[in-house]
């Protein structure tokens, strides 16, 4: 109890657990992590998921639509675009849930403006302080590890905010060994330079870190990235799955990919990128099967908007609305979710939007991690896929 | 009565000499930090002489040496498809190393120029209205984008806005290459409105669809690399734009955003941000300033003065609330220690892995900046990227042997190494270090310690 009580003074004179209203009503989570995967820039659903079924997809899409003999069918209305060979394969299996119209109430279609309401899960016309996931792990505190961990280059994401524990890595390797030099700082509650306080804090969580990753991270010779590919968003998905299998308590992984941002000659860089997903996925699936750990994670895409449904005069396709996503694991409802967005009752050149992303997020909160949802999720009911 | 009370409340403010601190405040927010050069100049000038010289010193007209091909655009022969997969490796390899001669060049500018501020508002501006390599693909046209930044950094605002909106580069960036009539490409219409000009909330996506028309037909001649207007895309329908009606094309649509009060102050919350603070914010002094710049018709060096003449900018709770720059880390570290790196390739990747990859910001946002500029492994990167500066590491010349020189340099004989200590902490450090100075040290190992210190990532 004495120990308990000294660490508890500890982390508060230090600054990092300010904030942290819940503390002794710490839970445990039961090693179930969410990997996040932002598609950056606004990824195209409608040539991702695609209504070949449906000949307006062909009338308003004379130069960047897919071939209808090339696309993999779910049933005969839509079907997956060619890259998407392995998330099919992935589907078959009953792992990934397709989440069909996603989007909210007045959306933005601005990329900054968009991603933070989706990041923050506020309303349209509201501004947050901190991500939704950031809030979760303030009202829900759990004794985590690390709360959640960025993995190659990208941003804290929905973890913005302060009063959780997040590391940004490029990868594990490259973290211990240039953390080796950071020298210990002496807590010291004087400062009131918000800039400084910042860099404190993030060099003390460095430091703690460390120590983590010392201890419990396995080394890439035992688990090694064979049967993972060479690009980027592979090398993320191999160090997301080690971080996993190192058993860390790290309730959430974010990766990203990108650039969707497709307003000129689509097809070709969406078919590119299409692929490294598709194929990072399938990848990622494979390492965690044989390790046993794949009923542990729930991974979820997301992205700012879906993309206008006529194409544009540069082969390309500029920023709409509602949008498809995914969710990949072992303990998902497969299948079809929402209802695929209507061609024909456009809201104002753009797809409505049927399911609100927040009932997704709801839904993680409470049926993945067992979690008391939030104010901002609440009124939004729980999307039953998991 | 309170005229005079004014005059002497200001008194202190205008008319002492600056002194170490200050002056380092001021190359530090303006500049790429405070050379010994400049401090000679400096602590002879009060507050207002400094700024003044500041400005005036960086208006002249001034073009950096270009690199070699800087009149030779790299042409393709025949189309990529049509190429054999030698002549394109070929192709590729020579656009690569144009490429990154392109950022070795502009880095090498700013390391030896002798106009810093000129410099800092080049790089502002180009985070301001980003382009990118990725996407323009000609380090040609990238090349003339930033002389034309470089030429109207510190010029008219209003003329830089319909400069840059026919800059080629931009054109390719924004996409209004394919923006033709009845098959409007609205990217350009958008990011003018809420990045360039107004900012979010100001307009409407009906005003986005509208505008979008009217820049229908700027385009780029992609054989000679310019600006052309193509009538026949050209839409010559009357538009509706932020409340006004007519047969507008582009010009008339910035005219119309310059009009308004709002842009003036978008700008100034952006300078405000950069040079002042960028969290806490006194509404009363952009209300203020924005007004001075507004009816100064969008002069820049006007709103720059009135910036660094504004009591927020001296006043205590100021400085060292931002956060250096990835270049501003390199390049400052490099300047206040007198070196001439030779291997300024290294730095290149330096910067790409510190996420300020000169040419290429993320997206048309450009870098974000202060604390966000801090994550674990930048915070990692940076320090080592100064201990190995300290050690002299793949640097031209050793750093240690520069700071003996330095010591040589700056104190006559017999002044006392407490003194010289005091001097070296004002001159690195925008505030006390967080790791106690331990005077037992030699001068450069307490040098390089500053260097490490938490503070040293402050301005």
């Amino acid at each position: 109890m004495l120990e308990r009580r000294g660490f508890i003074k500890y982390l508060t004179a230090s600054g990092l657990f300010l904030g942290f209203p819940g503390f002794l009503n710490a839970k445990e989570l039961n090693g179930k992590t969410l990997i996040l995967v932002e598609l950056k820039g606004g990824n195209d659903g409608l040539n991702t998921i695609i209504p070949y079924g449906d000949s307006l997809y062909y009338d308003l899409r004379k130069n960047i639509s897919i071939e209808k003999n090339k696309i993999i069918p779910i049933n005969n209305h839509i079907g997956f675009h060619p890259s998407l060979a392995k998330l099919n394969d992935i589907y078959k299996d009953g792992d990934l849930a397709i989440l069909q119209g996603v989007g909210y109430e007045n959306p933005n279609k601005s990329h900054f403006r968009s991603i933070e309401i989706w990041e923050s899960a506020s309303q349209s016309n509201e501004y947050l302080e901190n991500g939704w996931i950031t809030n979760v792990f303030l009202n829900n505190s759990a004794q985590n590890d690390l709360d959640g961990i960025v993995m190659g280059k990208n941003s804290l994401g929905p973890m913005f905010g302060k009063g959780i524990k997040t590391l940004d890595i490029d990868n594990p390797d490259k973290f211990i060994k240039r953390s080796k030099q950071m020298k210990n700082i002496v807590a010291n509650n004087s400062i009131h330079d918000r800039a400084l306080n910042y860099l404190l804090n993030v060099q003390k969580e460095i430091i703690n870190s460390r120590e983590l990753f010392a201890q419990k991270l396995i080394s890439s010779k035992k688990f090694t990235n064979r049967g993972f590919s060479k690009n980027s968003f592979s090398k993320d998905m191999y160090e997301t799955a080690r971080v996993i299998l190192s058993d860390f308590k790290v309730p959430v992984i974010k990766v990203s990919l990108g650039s969707f941002d497709t307003h000129s000659y689509q097809v070709n860089k969406q078919a590119k990128l299409l692929k490294i997903f598709a194929d990072g996925l399938a990848e990622f699936k494979n390492a965690l099967k044989e390790n046993g750990n794949w009923d542990d994670i729930l991974l979820v895409t997301y992205s700012e908007f879906g993309r206008r449904v006529r194409e544009n005069a540069s082969k390309g396709t500029d920023h709409g609305k509602a949008n498809v996503h995914f969710a990949m694991g072992g303990k998902i409802k497969g299948g079809l979710h929402g209802k695929y967005p209507s061609l024909s009752d456009l809201d104002d050149g753009d797809l409505r939007y049927n399911l609100d992303f927040k009932s997704i997020y709801n839904a993680i909160v409470e049926d993945w991690w067992g979690y008391k949802t939030i104010n901002r999720l609440k009124k939004y009911d729980k999307l039953t896929f998991i | 009565m309170f005229t005079k009370l004014f005059v002497i409340l200001m008194l202190p403010f205008v008319t002492f000499a600056l002194n170490l601190k200050d002056a380092k405040h001021l190359m530090d927010r303006t500049s790429f930090g405070l050379t010994q050069k400049e401090f000679q100049i400096l602590k002879n000038k009060n507050k207002k002489e400094a700024v003044n010289w500041l400005i005036n010193q960086n208006k002249k007209d001034y073009e950096p040496d270009l690199p070699s091909w800087a009149n030779s655009p790299l042409i393709k022969t025949k189309p990529m498809k049509k190429m054999s997969t030698q002549e394109r490796k070929i192709f590729r390899q020579k656009y690569r190393k144009r490429v990154l001669s392109l950022k070795i060049w502009w880095l090498k500018t700013m390391l030896k120029t002798e106009t810093p501020l000129r410099e800092k508002m080049t790089l502002f501006w180009h985070n301001h209205f980003t382009s990118s390599i990725k996407k323009v693909r000609s380090p040609y046209l990238m090349l003339k984008q930033n002389e034309l930044l470089r030429q109207n950094a510190l010029g008219n605002f209003g003329v830089f806005l319909h400069v840059i909106s026919k800059d080629p580069a931009m054109i390719l960036y924004l996409d209004n290459q394919s923006n033709k009539k009845q098959k409007a490409n609205e990217n350009f219409a958008r990011e003018v409105m809420e990045l360039f000009t107004l900012g979010v909330g100001h307009y409407s996506e009906k005003d986005v669809k509208e505008s979008a028309r009217a820049y229908t037909g700027w385009h780029v001649n992609l054989k000679k690399m310019k600006f052309v207007y193509v009538k026949k895309f050209h839409d010559y329908h009357e538009k509706s734009f932020l409340g006004e009606n007519g047969n507008f094309d582009g010009d008339d649509v910035l005219n119309i955003i310059l009009k308004k009060k709002q842009t003036a102050k978008f700008i100034t919350l952006k300078f405000y941000k950069e040079f002042i603070n960028d969290n806490d914010i006194n509404q009363s002094e952009i209300a203020r300033i924005s007004d001075i710049f507004y009816r100064s018709n969008y002069d820049i060096s006007t709103l720059l003065k009135e910036i660094l003449l504004s009591p927020e900018f001296w006043s205590e709770k100021n400085r060292a609330v931002l956060v250096k720059s990835p270049v501003e880390l390199i390049v400052g570290t490099l300047r206040a220690l007198d070196i001439q790196p030779k291997n300024v390739k290294s730095l290149v990747y330096i910067l790409k892995q510190l996420k300020q990859d000169l040419f290429d910001p993320p997206n048309v946002k450009g870098w974000s900046s202060g604390v966000d500029w801090l994550d674990s492994s930048s915070v990692l990167l940076r320090n080592q990227t100064i201990s190995r500066f300290t050690r002299g590491k793949e640097m031209g010349k050793k750093v240690s042997m520069m700071m003996q020189e330095k010591e040589n340099f700056t104190f006559k004989k017999g002044i006392s190494k407490n003194k010289k200590i005091e001097f070296f902490k004002e001159y690195f450090l925008p505030m006390d270090p967080i790791h106690p100075i331990n005077h037992k040290y030699k001068i450069k190992k307490i040098i390089a310690n500053l260097l490490k210190d938490p503070v040293y990532q402050l301005k």
